[in-house]
């Protein structure tokens, strides 16, 4: 410790042979000051004029044209997708245009193919009301053919009988007339 | 070592007009060093105007746009004639402190002469650019609008010692933050040499200091950026008073 102190005592006598040599605190040294001021105003004055007409223009401009390139590119994007949002509603108008053709053409299709079943069937009832029709004509045809074939036969049995019976012979005229009288009667 | 004696001017080279003594100093040379370090960062940072910068030049564009937002925060777009000016002062004095961060190199801010200097032209800028601004008006600074008259006597003298001992206080403040600053890290490192020297148990404890010294230097360039954005921040604020169309609060 005392080593210490002695080490110390030995620095604060340089420390004042020091302080002796600047005198004091330098900033109070007012000699110097025409000289600061005088080298400050040169350092201060080229660096005012450096900085106001070369160096804040340079960098402000960069700035500046940087600004401007970034709206412009916000300005160009905001366009496109304007464009992009017409082009959108575009493509939907016109997928419900075709959506809306497509429905009617459907609609057009349909309509005349059940016009054209509805003729066939039409065609087909008119076909099927004559092929019944003339059926039903033979199958009368063939019914009176057939009763007047019984009636035929009825007339000769009734001649045979009559001939066998009484011996005459009745002409098939007159049995005819006198089995219809009957039939008549009945 | 006596901790001031980093502050000594030297005379380097003898130069005399008009009866002052203009000598080429070791503040002349740091000054000017100072200068040349921000024009020739500044130049090589902007050279290549780049759309997407490089470090250098984002570097510089962060040093404008950081000025350039003091300037707007505080005197609006009508104080942007002044940013040149702040621009300067706030690269210089940054430049000086940053200089003085060395060892062994001359700290030009750490002399009131100095400071003296750039806040009295702050100063003379103001009262100048506000009487040719509004002339008369310009003393309505010191009576603020709707104050009652009787009042004046006693808001005038307080305004107007408020108005003048604006250059001193920042003067006087970037001079005794850099001065105090270099003068503790000598302080702290002169114990760490005489500790270490005095050898045995104190010699270990040299650490102390040592540790503080590094912790110091740390803050103090921390004070070196702080005090060039306030004098550029102060110097915005004296100048709002008069850059307005209308003078007074």
């Amino acid at each position: 410790m005392l080593l210490f102190l002695e080490d110390l005592n030995v620095t604060a006598e340089q420390s004042l042979a020091k302080a002796e040599f600047t005198g004091g605190m330098p900033q109070l040294d007012f000699a110097s000051y025409p000289s600061q001021i005088f080298w400050l105003a040169i350092a201060f004055g080229i660096l005012y004029v450096a900085l106001s007409r070369l160096l804040i223009p340079r960098i402000g401009g960069v700035l500046e044209e940087r600004r401007d390139r970034i709206a412009d590119d916000l300005d160009v994007a905001a366009r496109m997708k304007i464009d992009a949002d017409a082009a959108l509603v575009a493509y939907e108008k016109s997928l419900k245009d075709a959506a809306a053709r497509a429905h009617v053409i459907a609609a057009e299709n349909r309509n005349k193919i059940n016009m054209e079943i509805a003729t066939e069937i039409e065609a087909q009832d008119l076909k099927l009301a004559e092929i019944a029709a003339s059926a039903e004509a033979e199958i009368s045809q063939a019914q009176q053919k057939a009763l007047s074939n019984v009636a035929t036969l009825a007339n000769t049995a009734v001649k045979e009988m009559i001939t066998k019976l009484t011996g005459t012979k009745l002409s098939a005229t007159d049995i005819t007339k006198a089995m219809t009288s009957v039939a008549g009667k009945n | 070592m006596d901790p001031l004696y980093q502050f000594k001017i030297e005379r380097w080279a003898e130069f005399r007009l008009f009866g002052y003594d203009l000598s080429f100093t070791n503040s002349a040379f740091y000054a000017l060093a100072s200068t040349l370090l921000v024009i020739v960062f500044l130049v090589v940072a902007s050279g290549k105007r780049e759309m997407v910068p490089g470090r250098m030049q984002l570097m510089s564009e962060m040093m404008y746009e950081f000025v350039a937002e003091i300037v707007r925060s505080t005197m609006g777009q009508a104080g942007w004639k002044f940013f040149p000016l702040i621009f300067t002062i706030f690269a210089f004095v940054l430049a000086c402190n940053l200089l003085g961060m060395f060892p062994y190199f001359f700290t030009v801010t750490s002399h009131l002469a100095v400071t003296l200097a750039l806040s009295m032209m702050v100063f003379g800028i103001v009262v100048g650019y506000g009487l040719v601004k509004h002339g008369f008006g310009f003393f309505k600074l010191f009576a603020p609008a709707g104050l009652p008259v009787w009042m004046y006597p006693l808001i005038i003298p307080i305004e107007l010692v408020s108005f003048l001992s604006r250059p001193i206080s920042l003067a006087v403040r970037l001079f005794a933050n850099m001065m105090a600053g270099h003068a503790l890290m000598k302080v702290f490192a002169s114990f760490v040499v005489m500790m270490g020297s005095a050898g045995g148990l104190l010699a270990a404890f040299a650490i102390i200091p040592l540790l503080a010294n590094s912790a110091v230097i740390g803050l103090e360039f921390l004070i070196a950026f702080l005090q060039a954005y306030v004098f550029a921040l102060l110097t915005c604020i004296y100048l709002n008073d008069i850059v307005h169309e209308h003078v007074g609060h």
